[in-house]
This record gives C-alpha cells, sequence and structure tokens, in this order.
C-alpha cells in the first residue's frame, strides 16, 4: 500500500514535470518568433507555418516570387535554430551525389587507396534547397529518401541524417523555362507547401528600412535540436478527438475524385487527390498548431487552416478547374465547405 | 505573451491544483469531472429547457384537447357531459408528455458539441469528455483550460432555440381552452310557437258553444231588466260578429269592446259599488263597520259598535249613585255625540255617493239610520231615551232595529243587486277567459259571489264568524241571518244550507226530487225579495 502511494506522488511529480515542458514549448516558440522578425518582415502566417513544421519534422516548400524573402527565411531559421545549416542552390547541373556526397578515393595514412564517404550538403540538420525545381528530376529523385526517411544510401552503405532534420526549399512559380516540375512524390514529401505572398506596402518599406542597415541576417540563436525534438514530443500529446481525427480524414479522402464518397467539387475539379501523407501530416501539424494557440486539443479550425498548406501541392486539380478559373486553394475551400464534420 | 503562455500561466505557476493532482492521482470520478469542467450546470440547464418545452406542449395538447371537447360538446357536435373535457385533457397531456420528453432527449456527446459550437469553445467539450479516463498531463490541463472558459459562461446563455413556438403553441392550447369555456351551451330550444295567422283565424264550434251558454246563463238568470236583454244582445250580437270575422286580432278587439260595455251595463244594475265606495271613504269605525255590511252582509260589527258604545256610556252612569243635573245633561249630551257620530257620517256618505235617493238600497240604508218609521232623527230618539238612562230600553230598541225589516230589506237588495253582478261579470270574464284576455280589478263586492263552491271567509272579520257564501247565485255568509219567511224570524243561514248541503249529499233523490229541492231555496231566496217589496209598500 505504501508503495502504491510512493508511486502515485511519483506520477504527480512526473506530470508536474512535463507541465513544465508545456510551459517551456510556447516560451520557446515566442522565443522563435521573436528572432526571425529581427531578419523577416511580415510574412506571420508563413512564420507560423515554417514553425510548425519544424516542430512536427515536416519539410517544407516555400513558392513565392523572388524576392519575397523565402530564402531570408531559411537561413535566418537557420541561425536560430543552432543547427547545422546548409545550403543547396539547385542548378539543371547539379548531380545527386553533389546533394548527397559520394564515394571517393585517397589515400590513407599508409598511403593505400581507399575509397572513402565525403558528405554532400544534404547532411545537415536544417537544409537549404534553394530554386528546387531548377535541379533536375535525377537530382530531385536524390533527396526522396532523404527527405522521407531521413537517410542517404550511397552504393552499399547508408547514411543516417542527425535529427532533427528538415529540408526547406524554395521554387519560383513564374520562370518556367529551364525548369523541372517536381515529382509528385517528391511533392509528397514536403509536409507543407507555403505561399509567400509578396508584402504589404508596410511592410515593403521596413524591408527597405532594414536592407539599409545590413543585407546580413542579424537572428541569434536561441533554440537546439534537442529542445526541438522535446517539443516535438510533447506536441504529440497534445488530444485529438476520434471526431476531429475521423474529420481530418474525410477530409483528406475527400479530395480523391474517384472516391464515391468524395466531395461534388472534387469530382468536378480535382484530377488525383492526396495520399494518406496528408492525414499524417494534417493531425500532426494540427496538434503543434494546437499548442501554440494555447490549447491542448486540436479543434476543427486547426484542421481547416492547416488544410491549404497540406493538401494544395498534394491534389492536382483539372482542366475544369483551370477553365473555371479556380486555384488549388479554392478547390480545397470548396472541399471543407462541403466535408461535414463528423458529430 | 501568446494565448499559450496567458491560459498556461496560472497553471505554470500555481503548478497542479488540488484538483489537478486529484484528477491526475485517479480519485475523480466522471460526475466529479464534468462539474469540474462546467458541463453540469449546462446539462442541468438544457434539461431545464427541455423540461420547460415539454411542459408547454403537454399543457398545449391538453388544452387543445379540453377546449375542443368543450366546445364540440357546448355547441352539441358531441353529445356528452363537459365534464368528459377533463378526462380527455389527462389523456391528452399524458400521451404528449413522454412524446415529446423522449425525443427532446440528448447524449452528453451531443450536448459537448453543442456547447462546443455555441460558445466557440473550440472541441475542447467534446475532447475533454471523451478524455475522460484520460489523467495524461494534457489531459488535466486540457480540463483546467475548459473550466477557465466555461466559469465565464453563465448556463443561461444556452439558447433555449424554438421556445417561441412551444409557447406559441401553448398559448394556442390556452385560448382554445378559454373559448371552450367561454362558449355557453345552448340549451335545447323548444319549437318554436306555432305562428298565429291571423287572417286564417276563424271561430271554433267550441268558442261559438260556450258563447251560446254564455247568453243562455244570462237569459236565464234573474238579473235585473233591461240590463239581462241587453246583456244577451250585446253577447248575440258578438257571437255574429265573431262569425263572420276571419282576423284574431279583430276579434280579440270585438270581444274586449264587448265586455267593457258589459261591465258598464253590470256595474249599473246596483247602487251597492258607489254606496260602498262613499262609505268606506268615510273611514270612521262605524262606516267600516257598515261598509263591511255591504260587502259581507254583515250587520252584526256595526251594532255591536254600537252597543259597545252605549254600554260604555252605561257603566259610566251606573257608577254614579245620584248623578246630579247637571251630570245627567253631560251624559245626555255625550251619548248624542256618540250616535250622531254614527250617523252622520254614514248620512254624509249616503249623501255623496251620486245615487238617486229613490234607489232601494240607498233609502233603506238611510231609514236604518234614522228610524225612518216615525220620521224621528234615530239619534234623536235614541239620545231621548239615554238621556232618561233608560238604557235597557236603548239596547232593545237597538235589537228590534236589528231584526227589523229594514235590514231583512237591506239584505234581500244586496242579494239581488249581488247577482245581478255575478251574472253580468260572469258573463264578461266568461267572454275574456275564451278569448285569453286579462280580467280587471274589480273592488271585491262579489267576494262571496263566486258561484258555486265554498267562499274563503271573511278576510277582514275579525272574529271569524264568516265562513263563505254557497250556490249558484246564492250571496248570503253562511253564518249570517236569514229571515224564515213561513215562522216569521231570522235564523242563522249556515244551519239552513248544512242541512241543505247533508240533505243533497247524503240523500239518493231522484232528479225530480233535486230539483224540487233546489226550487224550495229559490223560493226561499224569492221570499227575501218579497219581503222587500213589500216594505217598500
Amino acid at each position: 500500500m505504501e508503495n502504491k502511494i510512493v508511486n502515485k506522488e511519483a506520477e504527480v511529480n512526473n506530470a508536474q514535470a512535463q507541465l513544465d515542458k508545456v510551459k517551456d514549448f510556447s516560451l520557446r516558440v515566442a522565443r522563435i518568433k521573436d528572432e526571425l522578425k529581427k531578419d523577416v518582415v511580415g510574412q506571420e502566417e508563413i512564420i507560423d507555418n515554417v514553425i510548425i513544421a519544424i516542430v512536427a519534422g515536416g519539410n517544407v516548400l516555400l513558392e513565392g516570387v523572388p524576392g519575397v524573402g523565402k530564402t531570408r527565411l531559411v537561413r535566418s531559421l537557420g541561425r536560430v535554430l543552432s543547427l547545422p545549416f546548409s545550403r543547396i542552390q539547385f542548378t539543371p547541373d547539379l548531380m545527386p551525389s553533389d546533394v548527397t556526397g559520394a564515394n571517393i578515393v585517397e589515400k590513407d595514412e599508409n598511403g593505400k587507396l581507399v575509397t572513402s564517404f565525403r558528405k554532400g550538403p544534404i547532411f545537415a540538420n536544417l537544409v537549404l534547397a534553394d530554386e528546387i525545381n531548377r535541379a533536375t528530376p535525377k537530382t530531385q529523385s536524390a533527396m526522396l529518401e532523404v527527405m522521407q526517411e531521413h537517410k542517404v544510401t550511397v552504393g552499399n552503405n547508408v547514411h543516417k541524417i542527425a535529427e532533427p532534420f528538415f529540408v526547406l526549399a524554395t521554387e519560383n512559380p513564374i520562370e518556367q523555362d529551364g525548369t523541372y516540375p517536381l515529382p509528385e512524390a517528391q511533392m509528397d514529401r514536403f509536409v507543407f507547401k507555403l505561399i509567400v505572398k509578396f508584402p504589404s506596402d508596410e511592410d515593403l518599406v521596413n524591408i527597405v528600412k532594414m536592407t539599409q542597415v545590413t543585407l546580413d541576417e542579424t537572428a541569434s540563436s536561441v533554440i537546439g535540436g534537442e529542445e526541438i525534438l522535446e517539443m516535438r514530443k510533447l506536441a504529440s500529446e497534445v488530444l485529438v478527438s476520434d471526431e476531429v481525427l475521423m474529420y481530418a480524414i474525410k477530409l483528406v479522402s475527400g479530395t480523391h475524385p474517384e472516391l464515391e464518397k468524395s466531395c461534388p467539387s472534387t469530382k468536378k475539379y480535382v484530377k488525383y487527390g492526396a495520399s494518406p501523407r496528408a492525414g499524417q501530416a494534417l493531425i500532426t501539424c494540427a496538434k503543434v498548431k494546437a499548442l501554440m494557440d494555447g490549447r491542448f486539443n486540436v479543434s476543427y479550425d486547426d484542421i481547416n487552416e492547416l488544410a491549404y498548406p497540406v493538401l494544395r501541392h498534394r491534389i492536382k486539380i483539372n482542366f475544369t478547374a483551370v477553365n473555371d478559373k479556380l486555384g488549388v486553394d479554392d478547390v480545397i475551400s470548396m472541399i471543407i465547405k462541403e466535408t461535414k464534420k463528423v458529430h | 505573451m501568446n494565448n499559450f503562455d496567458k491560459e498556461f500561466q496560472s497553471v505554470g505557476e500555481n503548478n497542479l491544483n488540488e484538483v489537478g493532482k486529484k484528477s491526475y492521482r485517479g480519485n475523480m470520478t466522471e460526475k466529479e469531472i464534468k462539474e469540474f469542467i462546467g458541463f453540469a450546470k449546462f446539462k442541468n440547464r438544457l434539461f431545464s429547457i427541455r423540461l420547460i418545452k415539454t411542459i408547454l406542449t403537454t399543457l398545449a395538447f391538453a388544452f387543445i384537447a379540453c377546449g375542443v371537447v368543450l366546445i364540440l360538446t357546448k355547441l352539441d357536435v358531441w353529445n356528452i357531459s363537459p365534464w368528459f373535457s377533463l378526462l380527455f385533457m389527462a389523456l391528452a397531456g399524458a400521451i404528449t408528455f413522454p412524446c415529446v420528453f423522449l425525443p427532446l432527449s440528448f447524449t452528453d456527446k451531443k450536448l459537448a458539441y453543442k456547447l462546443d459550437e455555441e460558445f466557440s469553445l473550440k472541441e475542447k467539450m467534446h475532447t475533454s469528455l471523451a478524455n475522460l479516463d484520460n489523467n495524461s498531463p494534457m489531459s488535466i490541463l486540457l480540463r483546467q483550460d475548459l473550466k477557465e472558459a466555461t466559469e465565464k459562461i453563465e448556463a443561461r446563455k444556452i439558447k433555449a432555440r424554438g421556445l417561441p413556438v412551444y409557447i406559441a403553441v401553448a398559448v394556442i392550447g390556452l385560448a382554445t381552452l378559454i373559448t371552450g369555456l367561454a362558449i355557453k351551451q345552448e340549451k335545447p330550444t323548444p319549437p318554436p310557437p306555432p305562428p298565429i295567422d291571423d287572417a286564417g283565424w276563424s271561430l271554433s264550434d267550441e268558442q261559438a258553444l260556450a258563447i251560446e251558454e254564455l247568453i243562455l246563463a244570462v237569459d236565464k238568470s234573474n238579473m235585473v231588466s233591461p240590463a239581462k236583454e241587453e246583456l244577451v244582445k250585446k253577447m248575440e250580437d258578438l257571437l255574429v260578429s265573431l262569425k263572420a270575422t276571419d282576423d284574431y286580432g279583430v276579434a280579440c278587439d270585438l270581444v274586449l269592446a264587448c265586455v267593457e260595455d258589459m261591465d258598464e251595463i253590470t256595474y249599473k244594475t246596483g247602487s251597492r259599488g258607489a254606496i260602498y265606495e262613499a262609505i268606506k271613504s268615510k273611514d270612521t269605525e262605524f262606516t267600516r263597520e257598515l261598509a263591511r255590511m255591504l260587502t259581507r252582509t254583515d250587520e252584526t260589527r256595526y251594532f255591536i259598535k254600537l252597543h259597545d258604545a252605549l254600554n260604555s256610556l252605561k257603566h259610566e252612569n251606573e257608577k254614579l249613585e245620584e248623578p246630579t243635573a247637571e251630570q245627567q245633561e253631560a251624559m245626555k249630551n255625550d251619548t248624542i255625540t256618540l250616535l250622531s257620530f254614527a250617523s252622520i257620517d254614514v248620512i254624509s256618505a249616503l249623501e255623496e255617493s251620486g245615487v238617486d235617493s229613490s234607489d232601494s238600497l240607498y233609502s233603506l240604508l238611510y231609514s236604518l239610520i234614522t228610524f225612518n218609521k216615525n220620521g224621528i232623527y234615530g239619534v234623536g230618539t235614541i239620545g231621548e231615551k239615554l238621556g232618561n238612562l233608560k238604557y235597557g230600553w236603548a239596547s232593545i230598541q237597538l235589537d228590534s232595529l236589528k231584526e227589523s225589516m229594514i235590514v231583512n230589506n237591506i239584505y234581500a237588495e244586496l242579494a239581488r243587486q249581488n247577482e245581478n253582478y255575478s251574472v253580468g261579470y260572469g258573463a264578461s270574464d266568461g267572454l275574456r277567459e275564451l278569448f285569453d284576455i286579462a280580467k280587471p280589478q274589480r273592488e271585491d263586492l262579489t267576494e262571496e259571489e263566486k258561484g258555486e263552491g265554498e267562499g274563503s271567509g271573511a278576510e277582514e272579520d275579525d272574529d271569524q264568524s264568516g265562513a263563505g257564501g254557497y250556490g249558484p247565485g246564492l250571496i248570503l255568509g253562511t253564518d249570517e241571518l236569514i229571515f224564515d219567511e213561513e215562522h216569521k224570524q231570522t235564523i242563522i243561514t249556515l244551519e239552513i244550507y248544512q242541512k241543505y248541503e247533508e240533505i243533497m249529499k247524503k240523500s239518493d233523490f231522484t232528479p225530480e226530487e233535486r230539483k224540487a229541492i233546489e226550487q224550495y231555496f229559490e223560493l226561499l231566496l224569492k221570499g227575501y225579495e218579497e219581503g222587500e217589496e213589500e216594505n217598500g209598500k
């Protein structure tokens, strides 16, 4: 009996410790945001979503016209996170080995020729894949394994990537010449596709003023990899009711026009729907978002808000939608409206 | 500081509160958790709303059932007692309550969704309810967070959706009930009376026969001429006119005119009415007694009054052993005053009655008062005797007067006049009855002239001596004196008629014998009239 009581008290203490972590979560998020704002003006939603993706452990594809701060944001994030950061500027002549690294022949201490693996820029915790669509599909495909499984296989050797690992890629939606659209499999590996919009006049003024002083990023490191992993673990404990979970699944399955239960808009405008990874991403990121909003459960609104960045690169709209001048986000809005909440 | 910081601050600073610790240890029951997160108060509120809606609907249907049944019964559409409406009200209520209460039931899950939506709780409530048995730190934090959120929300903020509709239905029900109560039950209406078809009226055979019988009765009566002939003529003319008309209104008018004429003719057959009115108007103790004499042929009270007055003086006189001349003179004057008082008003009334002094009743009454035989003023004659202190003689004089022919002749004259009244008024009243015309109010001169049957007795007779009259045309009170022609003396009428009744009841007379007896009594009555005539001579 006495042991039981002691155990109970120990559980209480553990709970208290976890509660302390919950408290730290918000403090860390606040710190990351504060630092990022030093280098990035505006783009609040983008910043939030990038943080969500990082905590959730997902890769992010940033799409936007040149000069809106995509690369700067990622570079600044690399500074803030105090993690090994590398940048890969994707070009048409970039080879997969340029990304993953390669086995090279070299002499050892005894002067004998031996093969050794030289790590490519992908071996970092935070990788900026700048203008990723400029590389050939061959090189792009080299990213598939590392983005999903966080490891690199070269020859017979498998090289694990240190956690946490994120790829933040950028692409330009208007310059289509000399670019290679990302294959669907790779797109699916990005948890979010974020559209970086042109800043408002007010933000633009601040951007100009800020760059008059220095073009360098000034953000400092405030959080390490361990802490991010702790935050991810904590976020995974956020409660999701079965109904909200079911709603997220319905939303994803509702994007498949081949399914009977899909939404009317899907049947009309969608060519093919999102993969199951979308459902995983929705719930995982919704948990982080809930916690960032100071809640301990996932709501329908969390799912709805995250449906855009999660689904927009995972579904393909058909010619009818284009003909009707509808974008992906418009179709997603329709799907959200047509998907009934589970009660 | 973001939202999370704000929300979490209290938890972080206070660490796990007692509820949290208790919850974490698994010592908190589901009920306690529901109360803790504020779910219970909303549930109670929603239960109240559900109950109110159910009660309103139940009342509405019960009222409607009751009201409709009341309306149907009161309008005679449904022929049952209105009290059955209470039964229907109870039945409707008993059926409606479960039919409404059960469908309005809700599960905790449904209520949780409702609360989440209505108060934008971001699915906290239903997530928390789904994790009642989950005591993880996140679950505890969720409860804590939810508690703080629901504390700011009053339970009454849960909108009772559709309540106005329920209230409207209840009002309709109430209105139906009030209508049902307000409607007056229609009593079964009697069939409308058959319309009087004035134009299609005709004198029936029965009416014609009745009028003919009235004419015959008047014709055969001993009514004085020419009044009798006039009445007969009037009625015969009426009969002819009625047979000639086919309008009921005209017929009634004819009858009314005829009976008024007949009443006037009848009134003129005797002076008794006018004299009675005049004497009665004087209203002294002696005139009152004399008026009674005219209505009830009761002379007793008048003479008793005189006797009493004289005896009073006599006794006063007897107290004096040897009255002086002055005392005797005073007593004489008192007596004269008394007798004058008893006579003067009567004489004055006779003179004021408007009746001719040659009228039989007038002259007889005048003689009664004035001792007409010797033409001496009655008062003086009696007063002289009294003046000589011969009261005994005076009393004897009064008695002889009472028994004299004058009184008897007055009785005979009254009987004759009353018969006229009885015949005349009887005929006109008979006509009135035939045509449903109200009888006029007459002075009760013919109280004992009701034809056959017993009189009710003298209502104003203080000593209850008058017992009424008997037989057709008989007008005398049964306790009155009647002059026996054969023995030349007065006897009590009652004795004669009692014997007459007994004989008529007990004996088995043949029709001839019965007729003979009746004739005897008619002769007896005739004797009065003859006596009167002799007096007149």
